[in-house]
């Protein structure tokens, strides 16, 4: 007891008046506050007290997640237009992307208050397109398959044709095979 | 009290607004989002690549593109920003302080496609 270190056991004064007491600590080693602090005391004695450890508030010690109001607008964009076609500069700390560029011109059509809720997605799309960012929506077809979907149409077409000739061709026959 | 204008800069600068404002918030979730990144070291086929990420990635050279150095930029498609995994018997998960990305090719210079 006499010989703690330990910042647990009593108060820094309680340790080294016990020390003096037993006389590990001289009188002439006597630290320059301890008079100071037999004379004024604190008003609360700094005792060490441990934290209240219960299983309640254990669980507030996960860190909470980050989340911002424009996440929720953020999402509806990457759900809508897929990630973008142009690349984050992550090392620019004021870099704006195209999905930051769609937030701000919608919170700015949400603040002039004309349009509703539904409308002010499509809304910010059109605004973009017109200043000139384009966005293209996920699932839309890469530009060789739209090239190549006519040429398909058309086949099916001529073969829809063809079909439909042959078929009356053949009623034709029958029939005159019948009669 | 301050006047407006330096009340401004000084929110500009503390770190919550920073980092309200960041590209890395402004990312989302890390999987299939497209980035910068440069090389900042080669070693025969690996491209050693930093894209402002917790890690960097290393990716393999592609076939034909010798011109990838130190220093030049590149396309990314991240695929993960720390690869970890839990193993076995193990308290805490291992991590490989490494990204994961998929190497698109170099920086074009046609990344502006805003047409202002």
């Amino acid at each position: 007891m006499a010989g703690s270190r330990l910042e647990r056991f009593g108060t820094v004064f309680t340790r080294v008046r016990d020390l003096i007491r037993s006389g590990v600590i001289k009188p002439k080693e006597k630290p320059l506050w301890y008079d100071v602090y037999k004379t004024f005391p604190p008003m609360r004695a700094p005792l060490h007290v441990e934290p209240v450890t219960s299983p309640s508030a254990k669980k507030q010690e996960t860190v909470p997640e980050i989340f911002y109001s424009e996440d929720k607008i953020r999402t509806g964009f990457y759900e809508q237009y897929g990630r973008g076609l142009r690349a984050l500069d992550l090392s620019k700390s004021n870099f704006v992307s195209t999905c930051q560029r769609f937030v701000d011109k919608y919170r700015e059509l949400k603040s002039h208050g004309m349009l509703d809720k539904s409308s002010l997605f499509e809304e910010t799309g059109k605004a973009l397109l017109k200043e000139g960012i384009i966005l293209r929506r996920r699932g839309a077809p890469p530009v060789l398959a739209e090239s190549r979907d006519p040429v398909l149409d058309l086949k099916l077409i001529d073969m829809l044709a063809e079909q439909q000739s042959a078929g009356t061709d053949t009623t034709k026959t029958t029939e005159d095979k019948n009669s | 009290i301050l006047p407006q204008t330096v009340r401004n800069i000084i929110i500009q600068m503390i770190f919550a607004a920073l980092l309200r404002r960041s590209p890395l918030i402004q990312m989302g979730p890390a999987k299939d989002a497209v980035v910068v990144g440069r090389v900042f070291r080669v070693v025969r086929d690996d491209l050693y690549i930093d894209f402002g990420g917790k890690f960097h990635c290393v990716c393999q050279r592609p076939a034909g593109a010798d011109g990838l150095q130190p220093g030049s930029r590149v396309r990314l498609r991240l695929q993960d920003m720390e690869l970890t995994a839990r193993f076995l018997g193990a308290s805490t998960d291992t991590t490989l302080l490494e990204a994961q990305a998929v190497l698109l090719g170099p920086l074009d210079g046609r990344e502006h496609q805003i047409r202002d």
